[in-house]
């Protein structure tokens, strides 16, 4: 069950980064 | 622990780790700020200024703070760490093809003998981390033994990062203000800090806390049990089905270190513990001609397979082979405790005489509401019990047939364990009621 969180966690956070990212480049990009 | 408040600490941990690997890059916005260039361009070095954080605090993924390890388990962390590694890889590679695909002209960069430093890093970085993936996916493979590929995994994720900062500061676009370049040097000096508290600061500490070998006898199964006692210290309190890294015959320094379910009862208040060990690699074998006296070294306790953790009206354990170690420190804790619930170990062994803790545990029927069913791969005449594998089939038969009143605890060769936890799920046990250990650190 644990390792089923893990795999969601990491997925979660992948997706963060992506949103996050893109929030960055719209923010910085001329 | 009460329960309510791991799962508030296991919050906690994963907010203060997005947190960690996400603020740096925001941190860069603070301040003047350098021009911006086009979508892309920005795009592709937020995904790489991510990725090296994410490769940073991997070294805090593995430090193996119990604390933070607690809600987890240590083996979550290990998986977590595996797999947001292949997140940073990717991201890494996201990278290189934007910036390639926005102007085909930087791929003149690749040319290592002509490109700039900053280039050159850059592409170290991904060299040394394609060789840590490569070295960690294949190690088997490659037959690299434990020893050597743990410390190669700490030079190259070193040199990863390192590397990595040394590319995004000779960049220097966003790393032009020397306030913003010393915090992500700090940064990098935190990881490499975190590094050197793992492979010396906490041995040292080990070496304070001593163990003396005081009993080694042999068990069914070609196991081994060992109990060690804590020599000028009171040892540690575990619960029950947790394990501990064991060094014997060497310094801790020496990271000669395995990970193992202690088997003993967590209730024993002398800080005596015991290990029981099969004879199955290179390390395990040579269990046998430890001799009381020797010294060993701890890490521990980890791992948050036990009972403590779940409040079930009664529990079920699946164990195959020597997964039965952990299971055992739980029904011996159980019934030192006088648990009254109803208890259920469905057992796979190779043979009625490699059943390891069999007599014992007809013993623990008398003092537990236990029933033991074992199942045996080569059966003798006439068995009448279950024979076989631990198949979907033989744990239909013998799980409660309203599967959810009872937590499930998995413990044993990962290709038991993979069929076992998919056969209680088709059975219908909720995945939330499955609790496994796997010791597969790398």
């Amino acid at each position: 069950m644990r390792r089923r969180y893990a795999d969601y966690l990491v997925l979660a956070t992948a997706a963060l980064i992506l949103a996050l990212s893109t929030l960055f480049a719209l923010l910085q990009a001329r | 622990m009460p329960i309510r408040n791991l799962t508030a600490q296991g919050a906690f941990w994963i907010a203060v780790y997005l947190l960690l690997i996400l603020s740096p890059l925001f941190l860069l916005l603070i301040g003047p700020v350098p021009a911006g260039r086009n979508f892309w361009v920005e795009l592709s070095v937020a995904l790489a200024f991510i990725a090296l954080s994410i490769m940073g605090f991997q070294f805090l993924i593995t430090a193996r703070y119990r604390h933070v390890a607690a809600p987890y388990g240590m083996d979550i962390m290990y998986e977590f760490h595996r797999q947001i590694s292949w997140v940073a890889f990717t991201l890494i590679i996201a990278h290189l093809v934007i910036l390639f695909a926005n102007n085909p002209r930087l791929l003149r960069l690749l040319n290592v003998f002509e490109a700039p430093w900053r280039a050159r890093f850059g592409l170290g970085s991904i060299l040394a981390l394609l060789l840590l993936i490569a070295t960690s996916v294949w190690r088997k493979r490659f037959r690299i033994n434990y020893e050597s590929w743990r410390v190669g995994h700490g030079v190259l994720g070193t040199l990863a990062v390192a590397f990595g900062l040394a590319h995004a500061v000779l960049v220097n676009h966003y790393l032009e203000l020397p306030w913003k370049r010393a915090l992500w040097i700090a940064l990098a000096l935190f990881w490499i800090g975190l590094l050197v508290y793992v492979r010396l600061v906490k041995p040292l500490l080990m070496l304070r806390r001593p163990y003396r070998v005081t009993e080694v006898f042999p068990e069914r199964g070609r196991a081994h049990t060992l109990v060690l006692r804590p020599q000028g210290h009171g040892g540690f309190k575990f619960a029950p089905g947790q394990f501990a890294w064991l060094t014997l015959r060497n310094s801790p320094f020496a990271i000669q270190e395995h990970p193992f379910s202690l088997s003993s009862a967590s209730t024993a208040d002398s800080g005596q513990v015991a290990f029981t060990i099969k004879a199955l690699g290179d390390f395990t074998s040579t269990i046998s001609d430890i001799r009381p006296g020797e010294r060993a070294y701890l890490d521990g306790p980890y791992g948050a397979f036990s009972v403590d953790r779940h409040k079930a009206a009664g529990c079920v354990f699946v164990a195959g082979g020597v997964g039965i170690t952990p299971v055992m420190s739980m029904l011996r804790t159980l019934a030192d405790r006088g648990d009254k619930r109803p208890l259920l170990l469905i057992y796979g062994s190779k043979d009625w005489d490699s059943i390891t803790f069999r007599e014992e545990l007809d013993e623990l029927k008398k003092r537990l509401n236990l029933q033991v069913e074992h199942v045996l791969t080569n059966p003798p005449p006439g068995w009448p019990g279950q024979s076989g594998r631990v198949t979907a089939e033989v744990l239909g038969r013998l799980i409660p047939r309203d599967r959810n009143t009872r937590q499930y605890y998995v413990c044993g060769p990962d290709p038991m364990m993979d069929a076992v936890e998919a056969a209680l799920t088709r059975l219908g046990v909720s995945l939330a009621n499955i609790e496994s250990e796997r010791y597969n650190f790398i």
